[in-house]
């Protein structure tokens, strides 16, 4: 092998080991989804370290996680963006949208007075698949705990054009105007924001310019969209 | 119940050659759609993986978020998982182990001060459980030939997450000397492995 080779090959060494930073991590896993010989460097160190894993004793996870990545993967209800963009801009809809979910709410608080089971101590869960408008196809995923933020994900790296960005946007239920929540970067890597929203918020991406939209409003198209819903 | 079955071999070989073919075929069905399998996988395979996922990031609620992770990419790349270039096991473990390990790289820059959790100190016989088959049994043939500090360095690593500093830290080295070790003993296991 190669001088070159050799240090590509340690690279991918050390990225199945877990000892690259951050950046040379994401820029390794980059580089195997471009180039082949990469992807099989680290799949061999893959197989040679992988059997180390079998030192660690299995530990049965929580009850709510499967029902958690099921809703995760699940297809998503159909979503009508047209619909949905006419209705956002009527008062009569968000009156109508506002009375019924206040309605709702006050049922369902009534309901899980009677029925609350024993709460786990983490809290409830909130998460959103983002989809693209008028597909099914999840590309981001949020999920939040109060108190722990709201954390962001592309679920596979994107590509976006030179200069612009991903930048997240809340419309909290019965909310008429979009908070700027941060940037979500296009490499996969998972953000953590500082957003405390409610069930049922619309979340919303567009692309703006690289250090996020000015003046605080979206400038660009929204691409993506998911609700915030309670999963536990 | 031929789902039982599955598990209780799996439970049985800890889960390694006995069921290895058994999960390269759960993959193949997920790839093709198949939701059923999709839950049999995560039913054979899940306590192991958090096991391992909690052993890097220490907290249940951030294991079970790098097991959510990876079940969806499980999900979404299925197609892509290759018999031919290694285990379906493999595989898995590597793409919760990475998810994992991006949450405590994640967690070391946002929370100020945080300390991994101390690790176990290892036991006479620990690489024993390797032995189960061909593969972990060469593993801990090359394992055992490295210097004892070296093979610590490489195991804290892969099983604790530990960082390079980390482990510069907890073994009083300069990050240098702990960085070339490790490419060392990487090279020297290479060769043993001789694959």
């Amino acid at each position: 092998m190669s001088g070159s080779g050799d240090e590509r090959d340690l690279a991918a060494a050390e990225y199945v080991l877990g000892t690259l930073d951050a950046e040379s991590a994401e820029a390794l896993a980059r580089a195997a989804e471009a180039d082949p010989a990469v992807a099989a460097a680290i799949a061999a160190w893959e197989r040679r370290l992988g059997p180390l894993a079998r030192l660690v004793p299995p530990v049965d996870p929580p009850a709510d996680l499967w029902p958690r990545i099921a809703a995760a993967t699940a297809p998503a209800t159909p979503p009508r963006p047209r619909f949905f963009a006419r209705a956002w801009q009527s008062l009569g809809f968000w009156r109508l949208a506002t009375g019924g979910a206040l309605a709702f709410a006050a049922l369902l608080a009534g309901f899980m007075v009677l029925r609350q089971p024993a709460r786990p101590p983490v809290g409830p869960m909130y998460m959103a698949s983002i989809m693209p408008m008028g597909s099914h196809k999840p590309m981001f995923v949020a999920e939040m705990r109060p108190g722990r933020g709201l954390m962001v994900r592309a679920l596979a790296p994107m590509t976006v054009a030179q200069g612009k960005a991903f930048e997240l946007w809340a419309k909290p239920a019965g909310a008429k105007t979009m908070t700027a929540l941060g940037m979500v970067p296009a490499s996969g890597r998972r953000v953590r924001l500082a957003a405390n929203v409610g069930d049922g918020t619309e979340l919303m991406i567009s692309i703006e310019p690289a250090r996020g939209a000015p003046g605080g409003a979206p400038s660009g198209p929204m691409l993506y969209e998911g609700r915030l819903t309670r999963v536990d | 119940m031929e789902e039982d079955m599955l598990r209780r071999r799996a439970d049985a070989a800890g889960g390694e050659a006995s069921d290895a073919g058994s999960l390269a075929g759960l993959l193949g069905c997920v790839a093709a759609g198949d939701r059923a399998a999709f839950r049999r996988l995560y039913d054979l395979v899940a306590p192991r993986l958090f096991g391992v996922a909690l052993r890097i990031v220490g907290e249940r609620g951030l294991a079970a978020d790098a097991l959510q992770d990876a079940f969806i990419q499980v999900l979404n790349q299925s197609a892509r998982f290759d018999p031919a270039r290694g285990s379906a096991e493999a595989w898995l473990v590597s793409l919760v182990r990475y998810r994992a390990l991006d949450i405590v790289r994640g967690r070391r820059r946002e929370v100020l001060g945080f300390e991994p959790a101390e690790a176990p100190l290892e036991e006479p016989d620990a690489l024993a459980l390797l032995s189960a088959d061909e593969e972990g049994a060469a593993l801990r043939t090359c394992l055992e030939a490295l210097a004892a500090e070296r093979r610590r360095l490489i195991e804290l690593a892969f099983i604790d997450g530990f960082s390079q500093a980390e482990l510069a830290a907890r073994f009083r080295l300069p990050l240098g000397t702990v960085k070339s070790s490790i490419r060392r003993g990487l090279l020297k296991l290479r060769e043993c492995l001789g694959r």
